[in-house]
């Protein structure tokens, strides 16, 4: 999962990033409106974070422009007014929710999974496959009622897979909802990445070549019938 | 009382007095006028009466009876007394004694059954046509009765009475009426007014189809909530920015602290966050003193404690103030003020004014740049201090608003401030009555320049 958070002050924008990444979010940073909207329109993130006052160009703005070139993604606005009024402005204007500073970090990350969640018209944070459970909110994966131990960009492969099984994801589909711009990739380094998410689930006792399937030329997608029980199979 | 209930009194008022008036007069005059009609009557009577009567052949005298009709009515009493005194002719009525002789005039008469009546005599010379026959004086009496006359006087009076309270009646709801109409637009106004609360006011009162009067009142109404609306928006933006820049440094602290202690970590990320915490914490800090500060200028209860100051000297104080600011931004901090320039200022506001300007330099001037303290005498005695960089500068259009509160310039991004230095430096320069206007530095960068009035002993 690929969030922007377009805020002014620098020390929070970082503090926020750091908070994200550690959750296993791939984050980029804009100080101002105008580079958000640029990030926004250029790169398909799943989420942005957005502070409504900002030099130069304001959240709003910015928000109403992103909108207005097509930009459908999820947006908490960050908010320092908490009157009313200006609530219902930041949701007019296009946001999805909206968080007044200031706020506690595990709410910002609730509220972050919910506008995910329902983005995706998901109504719990569970998701399962077959034997393979995930919990986006713990983030957690159990094979069989046992955890998973996987990395945060693991967890985060897995659960783009699992959100859209069948869905076949490009390495650079795969690379952009993963990474941040700050990385530079190599062109395997997400071949390396599957082929070790694969063998932590063989270890686990799933076919892991067989559910996370290589298309040839195209890239990789997810199996959900190698992940069925053996009775069904 | 209410504005209908007024101009319905007044115009009752006005018809009781008009019509009231009226009628006292026509009720009093009436009266004479009936006697006097009476009078008329009679007097014509009394000749009718004496014309009747001709001088005969021999002297003798008859009345022709066809020169007299009536003759015979008891209600127009007459009677002809003759030359000795003598009743010589009349019809029934309860005449008095004929002597002594009655004067010629009006005279009243009660009769038996208590009936008043005017009586005229009037004395009458009848002579014949044929001077042989020689002519005689006579006496003629005739009496009206008064009653008639007084009730056609009581039944007018009653008449004007009664038109008199129809017209009080139309009157009074005619002005309720036309009370009602004339007050109808100030009840739309009232009602339009009514309806403007805090959060409407970009309503405006319509003043198409008002009267001159109403429509002005309309219009002054209209601008008064203009200026309503431009202070109240000024205020919103206010709160908002002033809520930014208060929750901003809270959230970053919470947020810092809180992301540092979802897990373990090394001492030295510790650290790191640490400081970033103590480094919002600073600007908020920073923050409230310069609430504090405008706070006390806004409140301005005590006297500013003026003395003569050599600019000079506090200039110098507060460059040795932001010695080290200066070095850590890299920017240099020159002072150039003729020794002999004085102020008329409180010190600690004047350090505080030149303070606030040196910082705004030294924050937005990029590193290797310069800034400093001038002051030049000005025309009149007036002393210019002048606060330069060669940094950005501020955009003609954003000027105004930097002296706003909390605003924040475009070259603010990312810069540490309140966005209240250069609103407390105005604050300061307005209770001092000097003029704070910001300009270009030729050459690039900004130039702020405080121009104090002169002194008294100047």
């Amino acid at each position: 999962m690929r969030i922007l958070i377009v805020e002014d002050t620098a020390s929070l924008a970082r503090s926020l990033a750091q908070g994200l990444t550690e959750e296993g979010f791939a984050v980029d940073v804009a100080g101002d409106g105008e580079e958000g909207l640029h990030f926004a329109t250029e790169i398909p993130y799943d989420a942005i974070v957005l502070d409504r006052m900002m030099p130069r160009m304001d959240g709003l703005t910015m928000l109403r422009r992103a909108r207005e070139q097509g930009v459908h993604t999820p947006v908490l606005l960050l908010t320092a007014l908490g009157e009313v009024q200006d609530r219902i402005e930041g949701l007019d204007g296009g946001a999805d929710d909206y968080l007044v500073k200031p706020f506690a970090f595990d709410e910002l990350l609730a509220r972050v999974r919910a506008l995910l969640r329902r983005h995706r018209g998901q109504a719990r944070n569970q998701v399962e496959v077959g034997r393979l459970r995930l919990d986006l909110a713990a983030r957690t994966a159990e094979v069989d009622g046992r955890l998973l131990p996987l990395t945060a960009r693991e967890l985060a492969l897995l659960e783009l897979l699992c959100l859209e099984p069948e869905t076949t994801f490009s390495r650079t589909a795969i690379a952009e909802r993963l990474y941040s711009e700050e990385k530079d990739l190599d062109s395997n380094v997400i071949d390396v990445f599957v082929g070790r998410l694969r063998r932590k689930l063989d270890a686990a006792g799933l076919p892991g070549a067989d559910l996370i399937r290589t298309q040839r030329g195209a890239g990789y997608r997810l199996d959900p019938a190698a992940a069925a029980p053996p009775a069904s199979r | 009382m209410t504005l209908r209930g007024k101009i319905v009194l007044l115009v009752l008022v006005l018809t009781v007095a008009i019509l009231g008036g009226l009628w006292f007069f026509l009720a009093g005059s009436v009266g004479g006028w009936s006697t006097d009609a009476l009078e008329h009557d009679l007097s014509e009577r009394a000749e009718a009466v004496g014309a009747a009567v001709e001088v005969k052949r021999g002297g003798r005298l008859e009345i022709e009876e066809e020169d007299l009709p009536g003759a015979d009515d008891p209600a127009r009493p007459w009677r002809i007394l003759g030359p000795g005194g003598f009743t010589w002719a009349s019809n029934r009525f309860p005449w008095p004694p004929a002597s002594p002789r009655p004067a010629p005039g009006v005279s009243l008469l009660t009769d038996a059954e208590g009936r008043v009546w005017h009586v005229v005599t009037r004395a009458v010379t009848v002579s014949s046509k044929h001077r042989e026959r020689g002519s005689a004086d006579l006496l003629v009496q005739v009496a009206g009765e008064e009653a008639p006359f007084v009730a056609l006087g009581q039944h007018f009076r009653r008449g004007l009475l009664g038109a008199l309270l129809a017209a009080l009646v139309m009157g009074g709801g005619g002005a309720a009426l036309l009370a009602h109409l004339a007050l109808r637009p100030l009840r739309r106004f009232a009602a339009e007014v009514d309806a403007i609360g805090a959060h409407s006011l970009d309503r405006r009162i319509g003043t198409s189809g008002l009267d001159p009067e109403l429509s002005h009142l309309g219009g002054a109404f209209n601008d008064l909530l203009a200026r309503l609306e431009e202070a109240m928006q000024r205020q919103r933006r206010l709160v908002s920015r002033a809520s930014h820049s208060l929750r901003t440094p809270a959230a970053t602290i919470l947020t810092r602290a809180e992301v540092a202690l979802r897990r373990e970590r090394a001492p030295q990320e510790y650290r790191e966050a640490l400081s970033e915490i103590a480094g919002a914490a600073r600007e908020s800090a920073g923050l409230i003193a310069h609430l504090l500060t405008l706070s006390r200028l806004d409140e301005r209860q005590r006297a500013l404690d003026l003395t003569e100051l050599p600019v000079a000297e506090v200039a110098g104080e507060v460059a040795r103030l932001l010695a080290p600011r200066s070095a850590e931004a890299e920017v240099s901090l020159a002072v150039e003020v003729p020794p002999e320039l004085r102020v008329r200022a409180e010190r600690a506001a004047l350090r505080e004014l030149l303070e606030a300007l040196c910082d705004n330099a030294l924050c937005y001037t990029p590193r290797g740049g310069h800034a400093g303290i001038r002051a030049a005498a000005a025309p009149g005695g007036a002393v210019e201090l002048t606060v330069w960089d060669d940094g950005p500068g501020i955009p003609a259009e954003e000027r105004s608003q930097v002296l706003e509160r909390f605003f924040r310039g475009s070259a603010s991004a990312g810069k540490p401030g309140s966005g209240l230095g250069l609103p407390i430096a105005q604050a300061i320069a307005e209770a001092h009555r000097a003029a704070l206007t910001l300009g270009d530095r030729p050459g690039g960068g900004l130039e702020v320049r405080v121009r104090f009035p002169a002194t008294a002993s100047a």
